[in-house]
């Protein structure tokens, strides 16, 4: 069986999970996200990708998404980076993608997964002229630098897809709370718009927090076990 | 002396004339064959035999005082005359003064007769010098001419169409553009709108002419078929090869007659390309050629020589026969009777740059007066070199052409398309039959009464030439004529088809009447010609006419004999014109169109019945009005126009009709928020070059394109087409225009996004949204969005199409439909880009159905 093939059956396992939100910077607002990566686990090098397109194609550099943190739960980070237009740094220092480049802002580098990846993540959210917005995308990609298909209901073959609108998106019904956090139960759900940064969380919005990482755990705990 | 019996062909009356002028000079009778020859103090007439017609013509001769076969001696073309002149033997003391004491000839032209010294005039000139020559000994350094009022127009023309010929000339209100001459004395009354206000009344010759080019000029109708002619026999379009040729220019400010303009036309001309060639005379007067000065003139002419080996020349034409300067020779058109310039200066020691201007092809005669003939020679044309290596006497150059008809560059490789083409000998109009050695031919073929209106046709020629070209030599005058005893009246005889013969083909133009079914000569070549020979006329281009009325002329190479010119003809163009009577002198001037320079192009198709008389009428649902590029139909006074021009115009320079249309290309801009349509055109080569290009916007009427225009409403068809300068027609009949649908960026908005790169496809896509603006009018599918300038490292993924009808071509497109009112569409495009370095290209929408 190859990896191309076990990703492809495995691809409902592989789950995203958007913790809860935190407004330590005015004006940026900061996410924990958490893949579940079982189910390549042991399976070799794959890839991290992120990208920031920017929506106004004129490159204008009105948006900075930061990620640091990585933590791969037992696997490590591999090979170097791959830098296209306004991205900067790596998975062990941090990544810095700003949509600088009307083209092409991303960054790409091997991993060896464990069970999890996990990372912080802090948005600006301003909005592009136009109809178009910033949109930040992360992709998984096999050893050979190929993306996992998904069924990113866009076509992207993303497993996450943030748009950077500068709009509060009021939370969908069922949801716990903004801005909205998907388990990899529901893995149709990958495009999010986030809410504005002025967005003050509510003491509720941390106890689901709380309760997010505390569940976190517990699944892991079962999943070893 | 058989000539002698063609005497009798003269009236009783003339001959009654006659008799005591025979007696008068019976004493000076001189020999047919020994032309007299005078010596050193002494004038009078002699004579040459015609090089075109064989006739006897006479000219005028003073020999200064001092001369000496074994010294060269100048020579002056003395005081060239007026309308209905003549040659003259008596010369001023103020000309043989200054001819003894500067060494020159004075020579008296005739002007056979009042052809403003242009062509058979011109024949003369040549006929003439070619005649002393042999008899005296002529510095062809030195050769001046100096005449007034049509005596003044050749030497406006001459030092400009044969530049380096003469040493200097003086022209004194002689005429220089059609604009004036033409329209007052020559023009059909349908061309004088706006020169002459009431077509009804006589010329006011105190209207002044409007200036070659100018919105006046333009707005005169002068009927293509002769326009190209008019012009050159018109000094003010050839100033510019005059920078090395003196001209004395005198005028008066009142001349009534060839008005003080076309003295001001050519000194501004002068002007204008910086030529300090001219003296300038002019008076206050209203009395025509009053500012003729032989005491100015001459000493003008004091010590001029012609320039030789010039390193910097230059020439302009429109027509083959005259076609060269010095040391370059344009040998080859690209668009038939289009203005052509090619100059040419050596810049450097052997580099010769050379500017080439609607030619394909020219010469180069080097000498070692101009280059080292030991060293090589660099030639750039237009800016490129086109040949580095060995001088040599002649070098000749072609242009190399692109598929789209644009000169590519030059070599001295010729790939030029072959086969009968026009050239500085045979080029027509019909006129220059007539300046070589011709023979008149009727024909015989058919029925007696055929044969006997060909008869009567040539012998309209032939008595309307002789009576025209005999002018003051005939015998009923008194003159030079009368001096010998030399068989001058009726000179030029028709001859029936079965007389012609083997050497006259080979050494004689032939002036054929009768169609194929009544001259057998016709018949030979009738599958030749490329006007169809039909049994009751002819068809042009597939545009028939028949009747039994209908006459034609046209001139061609003659199959029998590429090297020698045969006009068809059936009827005579004259015959039915009632107003060609003779003057007092029995000399009927006014007619013979075919002769006059300007009068008739290469073909020409007539007919002296209304047009609705013809069984076939060329022209159906139209009315009777004139047909295209014909002159005035209705016309109540001859001026040298026929009334009943069916069709006139010129062959191709590949001897046919020229009925390759321009192509014509659109380009679509999108500059800022408009939608910017861009014509352009070429004809093809030998053509006549592009006459006009017309368009209309959404089958409105058709507009003469200038420029781009700017389109302002959403959608648009652009229908587009161009004519060249043989089209007889002015609108699009039977044509079917190119076309264009474009969408104008305001009325239809485009909004695209950044570009979201698949890691699982390895390809961008980018989300483009159009929205018509128009919130009444729909835009029709399908919508094309045209990536025009690609990025080269991307491609468009899965397109919807390449461009080609809509330039620029080889764009790729991706559809989506069509948009209602208000309506907006999204979709996705995708690329491939292997190197992930970016995608660029330049938006543009198409709309409709019209092929891409």
């Amino acid at each position: 069986m190859t990896i191309q093939h076990i990703l492809r059956t495995s691809i409902s396992a592989l789950a995203l999970l958007l913790f809860g939100s935190t407004t330590a910077l005015a004006g940026t607002l900061g996410l924990q996200f958490g893949l579940d990566t079982n189910s390549i686990e042991a399976m070799g090098t794959f890839y991290l990708a992120f990208q920031l397109v920017d929506g106004s194609g004129t490159g204008d550099a009105n948006n900075t998404v930061t990620l640091s943190g990585f933590n791969f739960d037992g696997g490590s980070v591999a090979g170097v980076p791959t830098l296209y237009g306004g991205a900067s740094g790596s998975l062990s220092s941090g990544v810095t993608l700003t949509d600088s480049d009307p083209f092409f802002n991303a960054m790409w580098q091997d991993f060896v997964p464990g069970p999890w990846v996990t990372f912080y993540a802090t948005f600006t959210n301003n909005a592009d002229s136009g109809p178009f917005q910033d949109m930040f995308m992360m992709s998984i990609l096999d050893g050979s630098q190929n993306g996992i298909p998904t069924v990113d209901p866009s076509g992207n073959n993303t497993f996450l897809t943030v748009t950077l609108n500068g709009t509060v998106q009021s939370p969908a019904p069922g949801v716990l709370a903004p801005p909205l956090g998907v388990w990899g139960a529901d893995p149709q759900q990958t495009s999010y718009n986030m809410s504005a940064p002025e967005v003050v969380p509510e003491p509720g919005s941390l106890m689901l927090l709380g309760s997010a990482l505390a569940g976190l755990g517990l699944w892991r705990r079962r999943r070893r076990h | 002396m058989s000539r002698l019996i063609t005497l009798k062909t003269r009236t009783v009356a003339s001959m009654l004339v006659m008799v005591p002028l025979v007696v008068l000079f019976s004493l000076t009778r001189l020999d047919a064959a020994n032309p007299p020859i005078y010596t050193a103090g002494q004038s009078g007439y002699s004579w040459y035999v015609a090089s075109n017609d064989g006739s006897y013509q006479p000219y005028g001769i003073y020999v200064p005082t001092g001369y000496s076969s074994s010294v060269p001696a100048g020579l002056v073309f003395y005081s060239m005359h007026g309308s209905h002149g003549h040659c003259s033997n008596s010369f001023s003391s103020t000309a043989k003064t200054w001819a003894n004491a500067n060494n020159a000839l004075l020579v008296s032209l005739e002007d056979r007769y009042s052809q403003n010294f242009d062509g058979t005039g011109e024949v003369e000139l040549f006929d003439v010098l070619a005649a002393v020559k042999a008899n005296y000994s002529v510095d062809s350094t030195r050769l001046y001419a100096e005449g007034g009022s049509m005596g003044g127009h050749p030497n406006y023309l001459w030092p400009y169409r044969f530049p380096g010929l003469f040493a200097a000339n003086a022209a004194s209100a002689g005429w220089t553009s059609f604009q004036d001459f033409y329209f007052k004395w020559y023009a059909g009354l349908s061309e004088d709108v706006g020169h002459w206000g009431n077509q009804s009344q006589a010329p006011n010759l105190n209207n002044h002419p409007p200036a070659p080019g100018s919105a006046q000029d333009n707005a005169i109708y002068a009927d293509p078929s002769r326009l190209p002619l008019l012009k050159n026999a018109s000094a003010y379009y050839h100033v510019e090869n005059g920078q090395y040729q003196p001209i004395w220019i005198g005028y008066a400010t009142g001349d009534p007659t060839n008005q003080e303009e076309n003295a001001l036309w050519i000194i501004g001309a002068l002007n204008g390309f910086g030529y300090t060639t001219a003296q300038v005379y002019s008076i206050v007067s209203n009395s025509h050629n009053s500012a003729y000065d032989q005491t100015r003139i001459y000493p003008f002419f004091t010590g001029k020589t012609v320039t030789v080996n010039p390193t910097s020349v230059v020439y302009n034409t429109n027509f083959l026969k005259y076609n060269s300067a010095y040391w370059v020779t344009i040998d080859r058109l690209q668009y038939t009777n289009q203005w052509t310039r090619l100059a040419a200066n050596i810049s450097a020691p052997n580099r010769i740059d050379v500017t080439a201007a609607n030619l394909v092809q020219y010469t180069l005669a080097l000498n070692s007066n101009l280059v080292n003939m030991t060293q090589s020679v660099q030639v750039y044309t237009n800016g490129a070199l086109t040949y580095n290596g060995p001088a040599a006497s002649s070098l000749t150059f072609y242009a190399a052409f692109s598929p789209a008809n644009t000169i590519t560059g030059w070599s001295t490789a010729n790939s030029l398309p072959v086969g009968l083409l026009k050239t500085h000998v045979l080029e027509g109009p019909i006129n220059h039959m007539f300046m070589s050695k011709f023979v008149v031919v009727y024909g015989t073929a058919g029925t007696p009464a055929q044969t006997a209106q060909n008869q009567a046709d040539a012998q309209q020629f032939v008595t309307e030439w002789n009576d025209y070209e005999e002018g003051y030599y005939n015998r009923n005058d008194s003159g030079a004529g009368s001096a010998w005893n030399l068989p001058t009246q009726n000179f030029l005889q028709a001859i029936p088809d079965t007389a012609v013969t083997p050497a006259m083909i080979a050494s004689s133009n032939l002036r054929l009447f009768g169609d194929h079914n009544t001259n057998s000569i016709t018949a030979q070549i009738k599958s030749a010609l490329p006007l169809t020979l039909l049994d009751n006329g002819v068809s042009v281009g597939g545009r028939t006419y028949t009747g039994n009325n209908v006459r034609y002329a046209m001139i061609y190479p003659n199959p029998l004999n590429p090297n020698k010119y045969v006009v068809v003809g059936r009827g005579y163009l004259t015959e039915y014109i009632t107003d060609a009577g003779a003057d007092s002198n029995n000399e009927r001037w006014g007619c013979n169109l075919e002769r006059l320079p300007w009068d008739q192009p290469d073909y020409t198709v007539w007919t002296y019945t209304p047009r609705t008389e013809l069984a076939t009428d060329p022209y159906p649902g139209t009315t009777a009005a004139p047909p295209l590029t014909v002159q005035n139909p209705n016309s109540t006074r001859f001026r040298h126009t026929p009334a009943t021009y069916l069709e006139a115009g010129y062959f191709g320079q590949n001897w046919q009709l020229d009925t390759t249309p321009p192509a014509t290309t659109a380009s679509i801009q999108f500059p800022g928020q408009g939608i910017q349509i861009t014509l352009s055109a070429a004809d093809n080569l030998g053509g006549f070059g592009v006459s006009g290009t017309k368009y209309r916007v959404d089958g409105g009427a058709w507009t003469t394109y200038t420029a781009p225009f700017t389109l302002n409403s959403y959608l648009h068809k652009v229908d587009y087409y161009s004519t060249d300068a043989a089209s007889r027609d002015t609108s699009p009949q039977g044509v079917v225009p190119n076309n264009v649908e474009a969408v104008k960026s305001t009325g239809v908005s485009m909004a695209k996004s950044g570009f979201v790169y698949n890691f699982t496809t390895k390809r961008f896509s980018q989300t483009v949204t159009l929205t018509n603006l128009d919130t009444t009018n729909s835009v029709p599918g399908p919508i094309s969005l045209v990536l025009d300038s690609l990025s080269g490292n991307a491609s468009l993924y899965n397109p919807s199409g390449v461009t080609a009808a809509q330039l620029p071509a080889g764009s790729p497109y991706a559809n989506t439909s069509g948009l209602g009112p208000g309506a907006s569409v999204t979709f996705v495009i995708q690329f491939t880009d292997p190197t992930n370095t970016g995608i660029t290209y330049t938006p543009r929408v198409l709309a409709g159905s019209a092929p891409r």
